[in-house]
């Protein structure tokens, strides 16, 4: 289990000020919470590394929130994409690492990162709304239809098709014909 | 077959990696993504569909959904242990006063049975009954707290203002017949100000005309202007600022007025009453001050001289 306490000081080893404390600390909390199979000791590292970044921009920075948010994503993405090793590999995985410096849990984000890009490239922009407003806990076709600027029968039509497309994605077995047209305009 | 519902943590997943924006393109503010995640906008605001194109927003989303789950959960755990402290204490209290109420009617119960009735005092006087308390004259007279010439807004957004009699460049001669004796008198006429549409949802900012182009002048006239300013879309909602200056930052204003911007129909406005009267007539900076983060935008405007229509 990692570490949850924070070192955050500057580069002379002097505690933040209380504003960028609080924006570091909202960030690490956030993606602690999001990223639960993330290393806690990890995030707490990158966490210290952005306080310190930003103690020494603190003068530039206008929203610390939001930066502090930014650039911990990024920090998290990052790590994502490089593949950092954690883990022995072993059988299938020595090998991919030997080729590809790949490990496990590398794979799995390289197959939600190719997921991820099938659900955007085969989901248009009205699924990806309704999916984003189902997220936010809008699931009613109320609320659908007030934020498309659609009927209330268009848009409970619009649910449906976009949960059963995204399932067809999710679960690798070929989209319905009716499912593969656009959807009628409300 | 009723379609499953997707997972919300695969939802998650997705909404913070598949839209990466660090040009923070068409981003609203931190109050706008803050009052979506403490549901204080509703489905029809443009940044609910935002979150879902922005991966940047979304975990800022997350952030703030995050802090104000735990505030809830604070809150519903003091006000858990403050209702069973009351609780405990009415049922201690009950106790308590049951208790007391049956020792004292022991008590009197006692008293009944020792002291016979109309029993003379040691100095002769038959004791009396203590006398009933007067009765006291209520005032049933409300009084109202809300003065006559207040400028409140009804729905329309118009603005009720007291109309003097006389011309404000004549002084008041007291005495004078034709002038109240008290300027908030009930009895003093009042003008309907409309409300007139100011929009900047499409106007460009100053700050923008480098890469967007400079905008179309807009016109205000150098009168009492009842402004119902729609803002550009995403922005903050909350009390603002508005300035009229000769200077892009708005730091000498020769107009100024405060207001609230409220949603409505998925369009932000915010109601200002802008006092123009004195204002000459030229080009001039039209500010907006959002109090929440200090964002300012600044717009060229153009004040009209001022038409007869417009008197008040």
């Amino acid at each position: 289990m990692g570490r949850t306490h924070l070192f955050l000081v500057n580069r002379r080893n002097e505690p933040l000020p209380a504003g960028l404390r609080t924006s570091v600390e909202a960030a690490y909390r956030w993606a602690c919470s999001d990223y639960p199979t993330l290393d806690r000791a990890l995030i707490a590292t990158w966490t210290e590394e952005v306080g310190r970044l930003m103690a020494d921009r603190a003068a530039d920075i206008q929203e610390p929130r939001r930066y502090a948010f930014a650039a911990l994503h990024g920090k998290i993405r990052q790590h994502f994409r490089s593949g950092t090793s954690k883990e022995v590999p072993s059988g299938i995985s020595e090998q991919l690492e030997e080729w590809a410096g790949v490990d496990e849990a590398s794979m799995r984000q390289m197959e939600q990162r190719i997921l991820f890009q099938e659900v955007s490239s085969k989901l248009n922009e009205r699924d990806r709304n309704i999916l984003g407003l189902l997220d936010q806990g809008f699931t009613s076709p109320t609320s659908v239809a007030n934020a498309l600027g659609i009927s209330y029968n268009a848009a409970a039509k619009a649910i449906q098709r976009t949960k059963e497309r995204t399932r067809a994605i999710l679960t690798g077995k070929p989209m319905p014909r009716d499912l593969q047209e656009q959807d009628e305009s409300a | 077959m009723r379609a499953p519902e997707p997972r919300p943590d695969s939802l998650k997943a997705y909404f913070l990696e598949a839209n990466p924006n660090p040009e923070r393109i068409d981003c609203p503010p931190e109050s706008v993504v803050q009052a979506a995640a403490e549901n204080r906008v509703g489905a029809e605001h443009p940044v609910r569909l935002h979150l879902a194109s922005c991966s940047e927003c979304y975990a800022e989303f997350r952030g703030y959904k995050l802090d104000w789950e735990e505030q809830r959960r604070a809150r519903m755990r003091v006000i858990g242990w403050a209702a069973a402290a009351v609780l405990i204490i009415g049922i201690v209290g009950g106790i308590v006063a049951i208790g007391h109420s049956k020792r004292t009617q022991g008590a009197q119960q006692e008293i009944a049975q020792t002291t016979p009735p109309n029993t003379p005092s040691p100095d002769g006087d038959v004791p009396q009954k203590p006398p009933q308390n007067p009765p006291v004259a209520v005032d049933t007279n409300p009084k109202t707290d809300h003065p006559p010439d207040h400028p409140h807004s009804p729905d329309d957004g118009s603005v009720r203002l007291p109309k003097h009699t006389s011309t404000p460049t004549e002084p008041h001669k007291p005495g004078d017949p034709t002038v109240p004796a008290n300027p908030s008198g009930p009895n003093l006429p009042i003008v309907v100000l409309p409300s007139v549409l100011f929009d900047l949802s499409k106007a460009v900012p100053v700050e923008d005309e480098g890469s967007r182009g400079r905008g179309e002048l807009q016109g205000l006239t150098a009168a009492t202007q009842n402004l119902t300013l729609r803002l550009p879309d995403l922005s903050g909602i909350g009390k603002y600022e508005i300035r009229l200056a000769k200077d892009k930052d708005g730091q000498n204003p020769v107009g100024s007025a405060r207001g609230t911007a409220s949603l409505s129909s998925g369009k932000i406005f915010v109601h200002a009453l802008l006092k123009l009267e004195d204002v000459e007539p030229g080009n001039y900076y039209l500010v907006t001050i959002h109090d929440g983060d200090a964002v300012t935008h600044t717009y060229a405007v153009r004040v009209e001289p001022r038409s007869v229509s417009h008197l008040p």
